[in-house]
């Protein structure tokens, strides 16, 4: 096997543990010493009941939340320690995100959306255009681009975001509960979608759920509960 | 960046309407304050040197009432003529004022005698813009042009007979008859009952002064140029036993009415500008509580912190820069109208006692000051902004992913 993408070793999460001062307010832990390998192409699910730490999980690999415990390494490197500005050049160099809901600018439509990590980059206008009309077509919404969101249906926003999410060819893309907001047809045709990019361009992806039709498209899962990974079924 | 300021701006459509409204017109109320308080002083310089002040004076060394000089002294003629010579300067005249009792066959009043040069006073003074009746002036040396209550309270008429009565310097009681030559009315009290203009070489006559003078006034042809002229000539002025004084030094109460409503005007602006910095600040922090979720979404997209600081510091400045550009063209309008038709204030009124003044004040756009506050404004907003932003850029972005 290749070397893994992304490296967790014995990281834990404790939340509202800051209480540096005098006395221990004990704090929820959210994840305990997880220990886990992610590899490039992967289509990975985080599946477990409702606060079981999947979002924890995610949020940790994608750098917008510390962890209390332990390291994270990204191609042999160490994630963990950087500043706030590195985290988000890394994050705009090396990530997608979808969340659940509400992933979308109000106020742009919904290529300014797409274009947006492009415009981060400094991408010129013209390219951006191209790459991110490009992306709308990979999730079937080359005509929608000048809608804005409120205008789009929810299944609609969801492919959006996960235009958005592809349009500068991070190495991860991670999805929160990508389709908790979405009746289960639409839902498993985004998830038809995210696999067909998944085969297709080599994307990788790491999501959460707890809904087993979405589960069942993943070709890896991993369960978590209370914090702790279960037994892994590939 | 600069598009997605933009349209945030219009997000709350009604909201930033109001805080653009309170911006613009807190300014336009700056603006029409400014342009009032100047005009109204820039009138009573107008009228007070007009008057009597003039824009210098040459007064004896050591007088204490420089409004009028108790001590007089020789005529400075070298310093005069090089004065006159000067191309800045428009005109030299010679005063003598004193006290002095003018009496009718119906009665007796105290007046100021002023002692003028009937050609050169006309060019330095404005009363003579003021006559309703007769002359300012025949060339008869027993002329005398006084105001309408004087007449009045006098019951004269132009060409009748009046007698001027003052203290000689040793104390002994001197009169001369006197003819009105011409009787004005400038609508101030003060000048139009309690002075009376007789030629100079009369009054010196009368008080046993020859060749003496209270002050000598000078016009020039620019106002600004007083302290300069001033400073350039006081050496002069003190070879031959003269103070040179500028108008502001004479008419201190002039100046101090100017002070005070420009300290009002500093007041009144903090105060607005304190309303609007809050209203600003409001708009900005309800709504990025309301985009915290999104902040978030920025950041985990890759948005460095300093960018989301100055996508804020532009949404302020928009606020600002929109608020001021309308409130420019709404004071700039306004003022603009009350320039063409005037607006009728009672300060004419209350000013009036010691100073002719008109009650129609035409405003006058003071862009210097209107735009000075402008850029302040914008300032303010921009300052709003700074705690919100900052605040904006230091989220833990996983946790404004969990807000909604
Ligand atoms: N910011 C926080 N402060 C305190 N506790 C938190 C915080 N975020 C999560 N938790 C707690 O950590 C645990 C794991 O939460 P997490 O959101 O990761 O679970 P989850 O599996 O995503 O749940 P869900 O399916 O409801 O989204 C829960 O007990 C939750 O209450
Ligand atoms: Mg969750």
């Amino acid at each position: 096997m290749t070397e893994p993408l992304i490296q967790l070793k014995h990281v834990s999460k404790v939340y509202g543990a800051a209480g540096r001062g005098r006395g221990e307010a004990p704090g929820v832990t959210a994840l305990e010493k997880l220990t886990i390998d992610f590899h490039a192409g992967e289509f990975t699910a985080i599946a477990g009941p409702s606060g079981s730490g999947k979002s924890t999980l995610l949020n940790l690999i994608g750098t917008i939340d510390a962890p209390t415990h332990g390291e994270i390494r990204f191609q042999d490197r160490r994630v963990s320690g950087l500043g706030e500005d590195e985290l988000a050049d890394f994050r705009l160099r090396q990530f997608g995100f979808v969340f659940q809901a509400y992933n979308l600018i109000p106020v742009l439509t919904a290529v300014e959306n797409v274009e947006y990590p492009l415009v981060l980059q400094g991408v010129p206008r013209a390219e951006r255009r191209a790459r991110s009309l490009e992306a709308l077509k990979w999730v079937g919404l080359e005509r929608e681009g000048d809608r804005r969101p409120d205008l789009l249906s929810g299944g609609q926003q969801q492919r959006v975001a996960v235009a958005r999410a592809i349009v500068h060819r991070p190495a991860v893309v991670l999805a929160d509960e990508p389709t908790a907001n979405l009746d289960s047809k639409t839902a498993a045709a985004l998830l038809d979608m995210m696999l067909d990019l998944n085969k297709k361009h080599g994307i990788t992806f790491l999501f959460s759920s707890h809904d087993p039709v979405v589960l069942s498209r993943a070709r890896r899962v991993l369960h978590l509960r209370d914090g702790k990974l279960q037994d892994e079924a590939v | 960046m600069i598009r997605l300021a933009w349209r945030n701006l219009w997000r709350n459509r009604r909201r930033s309407a109001l805080t653009l409204l309170s911006i613009s017109c807190g300014l336009a109320a700056v603006m029409l304050g400014q342009s009032l308080m100047k005009t109204i002083q820039q009138q009573m310089i107008e009228k007070s040197t007009g008057v009597m002040l003039g824009h210098l004076q040459a007064q004896a060394e050591g007088v204490q009432d420089h409004k009028v000089p108790e001590k007089t002294y020789p005529r400075p003629a070298s310093f005069e003529s090089a004065l006159r010579a000067d191309s800045r300067v428009k005109e030299v005249s010679a005063r003598l004022l004193y006290t002095g009792l003018i009496s009718s066959a119906a009665g007796s009043r105290g007046v100021l005698v002023a002692g003028v040069e009937p050609r050169t006073e006309a060019k330095v003074s404005i009363i003579h813009t003021y006559l309703r009746e007769g002359s300012y002036f025949t060339g008869n040396p027993r002329d005398v042009v006084i105001g309408d209550r004087l007449a009045s309270d006098l019951d004269v008429r132009v060409g009748e007979k009046l007698v001027i009565m003052a203290q000689g310097p040793n104390a002994e009681m001197a009169s001369e008859l006197f003819r009105v030559a011409g009787i004005y009315h400038s609508g101030s009290e003060s000048y139009d009952e309690q002075v009376a203009y007789i030629p100079l070489a009369m009054a010196q006559r009368l008080r046993g002064a020859e060749g003496r003078i209270s002050h000598l006034v000078a016009t020039l042809k620019d106002i600004s140029l007083v302290p300069q002229v001033r400073s350039e000539f006081q050496l002069l002025a003190r070879k031959e036993g003269a103070e040179l004084l500028g108008f502001r030094q004479i008419g201190f109460e002039v100046e101090g009415i100017i002070r005070f409503e420009d300290a009002i005007l500093v007041v009144v602006l903090v105060i607005i500008f304190a309303i609007v910095g809050l209203g600003v600040l409001n708009t900005i922090s309800m709504s990025m509580f309301e985009r915290i979720r999104e902040f978030g979404v920025l950041r985990a997209l890759g948005a460095r912190p300093a960018l989301i600081v100055r996508m804020i510091g532009t949404e302020a400045f928009f606020l600002g820069a929109i608020g001021a550009a309308a409130g420019i063209a709404l004071g700039g309008a306004i003022i603009a109208y009350w320039g063409r038709t005037g607006l009728s204030l009672p300060v004419g009124k209350a000013l009036s006692y010691w100073l002719p003044f008109e009650t129609m004040v035409y405003l006058q756009p003071q862009w210097r000051l209107h735009l000075g506050s402008a850029a302040g404004l914008v300032v303010v907003s921009l300052l709003a902004a700074v705690g919100p932003a900052v605040r904006a850029a230091r989220i833990v972005v996983a946790e404004a992913l969990r807000s909604l």
